[in-house]
């Protein structure tokens, strides 16, 4: 079986919906990660054989985005691409979709990854007035066409507002911040547990920042109509100016809650992509790729918890690959929420709470918080949803080698009851 | 040999114009002459119901009139009644069609312009393709002479006054969807289906005579003020309106839209032999003029300067790098991604200096796209040929490099070798310098023979000159390719020596000291710039340093007094520290002249230079410097010189260039005198 590695790959600076980059769709954003990983990585686009890309808040006007993308970031028009949709893991599912072609000897070379632009999530009419316009069109003669105005209610104009749709889970009805609030409560996790844990994640991708560790990752995006080089993630919050964190109000659950925005993953619009390819390709264009791709797994349990979907997915890891929670050097969790990755914390390290909740025979191993999302993650850098997944990849593929350690786990929770996880591993033939 | 055929399809005859010897086809006195034989007999013969006339050339209808032969008209002795003659066998073949007997259609894709579209106008009905290269228009006014074969009659009767006037005037072309919506066109369809369309619509039209009902129903068709305008007096209020604003743009120039006018406007519901007789005469006494013998001369100039690129042979090239991210590098990225339409790797520093240059495309693009000139789509795909970054990623494919960073030897030098490293063996690495010599830059190069001068003039996405500047050591493949993207930006390419000031700026920097010294001795700014704009000039010289740049103009009469020394003296007004308080900018953006300030630096009072003097010494400073460059071999030729400092610097295209209108100051030189335009 061919040995499958993460070749390189670039993400765009990830930044606040509504803010600089509100002016990027989707494809947009997806066309210039692509142009910048070409740019970037000495590989001829013309011996990729797929091109797979994550997206959730899929654009209406660029129906399947990653084609889109592909095209107009001006790669062969023979190569075929595809749009995948796992909540939050969408991402990672495009991996998982190369990684499958790879195996099963479709091709080759893959470019992998996400895009996202929650600014532009739609709006949408809400039944009743898209009821109205069909009953206009329809409506031939004057008194037929007066009769519907007639029927004008001022509350038709409320519109649906698809990021709050998209992330309500409507198997349970639960928008995905109930579910934090549920094994908060659950788990006795405090809201000063949960600032601590998010400030911690802002000083973490600071002291990144200004060690200039996302240089390798970032490459610059530009959004009409200014044109403005935009070149570092926005979302971080500068201690000495940012509103304290204690002042926020919790937003899910208005009575006693303690999910806040403060301590909760960020909106946010970016892109990422993955070159994944074969050891012995890499060798024939003579690039050492970033790591190795030990193994990947998806799991599902109960909606109302899916913010646990890391524990499961992880056992199910661990149990395909051989590998132990102590084998791994460095870990990313990604920060749907800061009790979300609390709690899961402590059942990773407690074989009741994984047994009797999770029906695991064990739990997974204790995570070292020392190498837990040493650069911030998405409290502090934002989740744009479709593309967070190939984020993570990368930023734990380069901190193998920053860190000198030998492998690392990466996963995630997914709206929806599910949870997905991947390891890498550094070898004599990586980087 | 024959450049039409006939072929027959049921009772319609498509008579198909090919003609064997040329790429596209022209109309000239003998395919005049084959067309009115040809349809002598399609007139006469019986299995014959109906004519599609339609081209056999990808290339497109007619292009126009055989400029060949009209060059010759042009500088003939007795150019006016040859003008006039040629005009007259036209107009006797366009009414030969208009009064044909049976029903005339023309089917038409690609260029249909001049000559080509009077012929499609004096059909009964037109049928137009959606190709993108199909247009329609007459842009003869482009040549300094009138349309002469009906053309000032038949397309405003056609699409109304003031649409066929304007049209005229401003010689644009209009695309086969506008000439549909115009009425300009009946019927449009994919260039496939135009042989059948053109049946149909030939079958529809049946009585030759339902064309003058189709004009007339059309007439009643356009909205209802622009009726208006064809009313005596509204149309006499028009003409003096639109006179008016051709004086302002042309000083008095150019004869020819002035006879346009009177051709429209004062014929306008006369009789069809009055108004072509009118119309053969203005084309005689247009064609006989300067003006248009110049332009002709420089149409024929600026094809030629495809020769230069030599018979070397060479690929397209699809990937051209960009290093440079400035106001120079912004204007050439536009021309590259617009008009030649390869991908463009683009170099910057830092990203924030890039952000600027895809700015700047973009709003290019957005801008098309408003005026309609292209599809969004279309827009789009331009812009996103732009990959930004601060490393040579993408550089790895490119067939040219141009380097258009600031004017430092060791920056340009250093980029050289960082190019050289990653770029193929056959890539070309051209420079936008103006001030340094290729052969200096070239130094410490492995490879020196591929380094080429490329200079763009400012602003780079307007100006139609590129100077091309071989060092000694560049190869003939490497100039060849730098005149071939030349070309295909859409650029008129000049091969110059490499000396300092090259062409162009070494001639207009001759001429702007000597209206510097001018000033110096007290002649007002204001009347120095007067005097340049009233020869033709689009802006004065003084303000010219404005709009260059103060520091920018002083580093380079420093670098070129460096090279020519005492030829070129320097006032001491030039050399003040402050001299940027002479000019203000205003808030349209342009620059203005303080004469004031000027006058209080040199103290001196008017001599009462009058602008006639000072036209003459401006004018002599010009040229004196001109004919050195072609004694010197800057530049092969001296009508290449007169391209070049047309499309370099705005000198009037209607005095043909320096040489050429050195020669017709001469006394007895020059050819016929120029024409102001009588009757």
């Amino acid at each position: 079986m061919a040995e499958i590695v993460i070749l390189d790959g670039v993400r765009t600076p990830f930044v606040k919906a509504g803010t600089a980059a509100k002016g990027l769709t989707a494809q947009e954003l997806g066309r210039q990660v692509l142009v910048s990983l070409f740019r970037k990585v000495p590989v001829p686009p013309a011996e990729v054989d797929e091109v797979i890309l994550g997206c959730v808040a899929q654009p209406i006007d660029a129906t399947n985005v990653a084609r889109v993308a592909a095209i107009n970031a001006g790669l062969p028009l023979s190569i075929p691409a595809y749009t995948v949709q796992r909540n939050c893991s969408s991402s990672m599912q495009a991996v998982s979709n190369a990684i499958q072609m790879i195996e099963s000897g479709r091709a080759e070379v893959v470019v992998a990854g996400g895009t996202e632009s929650l600014s532009n999530a739609p709006l949408i009419y809400n039944p009743e007035f898209t009821e109205f316009f069909n009953r206009l069109s329809k409506a031939k003669t004057l008194p037929q066409r007066l009769a519907v105005f007639a029927s004008f209610r001022l509350g038709m104009l409320n519109p649906r507002i698809g990021i709050l749709e998209g992330l309500t889970d409507p198997t349970c009805g639960m928008i995905m911040g109930q579910t934090a609030e549920l094994l908060a409560r659950e788990l006795g996790i405090t809201r000063i547990q949960q600032d601590d844990f998010a400030l911690a994640s802002h000083r973490k991708a600071a002291t990144a920042v200004s060690r200039g560790r996302f240089g390798r990752e970032i490459a610059p995006l530009y959004a009409p109509p200014g044109f403005e080089a935009i070149e570092a993630d926005n979302g971080i919050r500068d201690e000495a100016t940012a509103r304290p964190l204690g002042d926020l109000h919790p937003v899910f659950d208005r009575h006693h809650g303690t999910v806040t925005a403060g301590n909760s993953s960020q909106i946010t619009d970016g892109a990422a992509a993955l070159i994944i390819t074969t050891r012995d390709r890499a060798a024939a264009w003579g690039i050492k790729p970033l790591a190795r791709i030990v193994g990947d797994a998806y799991a599902g349990l109960e909606p109302r918890r899916m913010g646990l979907g890391p524990v499961v997915s992880t056992a199910k890891l661990l149990a395909r690959t051989g590998r132990r929670m102590s084998d791994f050097g460095v870990v990313e969790i990604n920060e749907a929420f800061a009790a979300q990755v609390l709690a899961c914390l402590r059942f990773f390290d407690s074989d009741r709470l994984s047994s009797d909740r999770l029906g695991l025979p064990k739990a997974p191993g204790p995570v070292n918080p020392a190498m837990l999302n040493v650069n911030g993650g998405a409290i502090a850098l934002g989740h744009p949803v479709g593309s967070t997944g190939a984020r993570l990849l990368l930023t734990l593929a380069h901190e193998l080698k920053e860190r000198n350690v030998e492998s690392g786990l990466a996963t995630l929770c997914v709206g929806g009851g599910q949870g997905a996880a991947f390891a890498l591993e550094r070898t004599a033939w990586t980087q | 040999m024959t450049r039409t055929r006939i072929e027959l399809n049921g009772r319609v005859a498509h008579l198909i114009l090919d003609d064997p010897g040329a790429k596209v086809n022209t109309l000239g006195a003998e395919l005049l002459a084959e067309l009115a034989g040809v349809l002598g007999a399609l007139a006469t013969d019986p299995a014959v119901g109906a004519v599609v006339i339609r081209s056999g050339k990808s290339t497109g209808f007619i292009a126009g009139a055989d400029l060949n032969e009209l060059g010759a008209i042009a500088v003939a002795p007795d150019a006016r009644e040859r003008g006039l003659a040629a005009a007259r066998l036209g107009q006797a073949l366009m009414n030969t069609i208009e009064d044909f007997p049976k029903p005339v259609v023309a089917a038409v894709n690609g260029a249909c312009l001049g000559g080509g579209l009077e012929l499609a106008l004096a059909c009964h009905g037109r049928a137009v393709s959606s190709d993108p290269s199909t247009k329609l228009g007459l842009p003869e006014l482009r040549f300094g002479i009138v349309p002469g074969f009906g053309g000032t009659r038949r397309l405003p009767q056609l699409i109304g006054l003031m649409r066929g006037l304007e049209g005229i005037l401003s010689s644009r072309s209009w695309s086969g969807r506008q000439a549909l919506k115009l009425g300009l066109a009946d019927d449009y369809c994919f260039p496939e289906q135009l042989p059948e369309v053109a049946e149909a619509l030939a079958a529809k039209l049946g009585d030759a005579a339902l064309h003058r009902e189709v004009l007339a129903a059309r007439r009643k068709t356009l909205p209802a003020w622009m009726r208006l305008l064809h009313l005596p007096g509204l149309r006499h209020l028009l003409a003096m309106r639109v006179r008016a604003e051709v004086m302002k743009k042309t000083h008095g120039r150019y004869p020819a839209p002035l006879r346009v006018i009177r051709l429209v406007i004062g014929h306008w519901g006369g009789s069809r032999d009055r108004w072509l007789a009118a119309e053969a005469g203005a084309l005689g006494d247009t064609v006989s003029t300067r003006v248009a013998q110049n332009l002709i001369r420089l149409f024929f100039l600026g094809k030629d300067a495809a020769k230069q690129a030599g018979t070397i042979p060479g690929a397209a090239v699809e990937t051209v790098g960009l290093v440079g991210t400035g106001l120079m590098g912004s204007g050439i990225a536009v021309a590259l991604a617009d008009h030649a339409g390869v991908r463009v790797p683009l170099k910057g520093t830092s990203a924030k200096k890039l952000g600027p240059v895809l700015r700047k495309v973009w709003d290019y693009e957005a801008k098309r796209i408003k005026r309609r000139q292209i599809e969004r789509v279309s827009g789009l795909k331009r812009f996103q040929l732009l990959s930004p970054g601060t490393d040579y990623g993408g550089f790895r494919n490119a067939g040219v490099v141009i380097e258009a960073v600031q004017e430092s030897l060791e920056l340009k030098r250093r980029i050289y070798v960082e190019l050289e490293a990653i770029l193929p063996a056959a890539a070309v690495i051209a420079t936008n310098t103006s001030s340094l010599s290729i052969d200096d830059l070239a130094t410490g190069m492995a490879h020196p023979e591929r380094l080429v001068g490329m200079h763009f003039f400012m602003p780079a996405e307007v100006m139609p000159l590129v100077e091309v500047i071989p060092g000694s050591r560049s190869s003939p493949e490497a100039v060849a390719a730098v005149v071939r993207l030349a070309l295909a930006m859409d650029k008129t390419p000049v091969v110059v020596k490499d000396t300092p000031g090259f062409l162009v700026n070494r001639v207009l920097v001759a001429y702007a000291l000597e209206a510097a010294r001018m000033v110096g001795e007290g002649v007002p700014a204001s009347r120095v710039d007067g005097a340049a704009t009233a020869f033709g000039f689009p802006m004065g010289p003084v303000r010219l340093v404005a709009e260059v740049g103060v520091d920018v103009m002083r580093e380079v009469v420093r670098h070129l007094q460096a090279a020519y020394g005492d030829r070129l003296p320097a006032p001491a007004w030039i050399g003040r520290e402050d001299l940027a308080r002479a000019f203000t900018k205003g808030r349209d953006g342009k620059w203005a002249v303080n004469g004031d300030v000027i006058a209080g630096w040199t103290g001196k009072p008017d001599p009462g230079t009058t602008s006639a003097e000072i036209e003459q010494r401006l004018f002599a400073a010009l040229l004196d410097e001109s004919r050195r460059c072609l004694l010197e071999g800057v530049v092969a030729s001296a009508g290449l010189l007169d391209l070049a400092m047309v499309y370099g610097t705005g000198f009037p295209p209607d005095r043909g260039g320096p040489i050429r209108e050195g020669e017709s100051r001469a006394p007895g030189g020059g050819g016929p005198a120029p024409d102001s335009g009588t009757s």
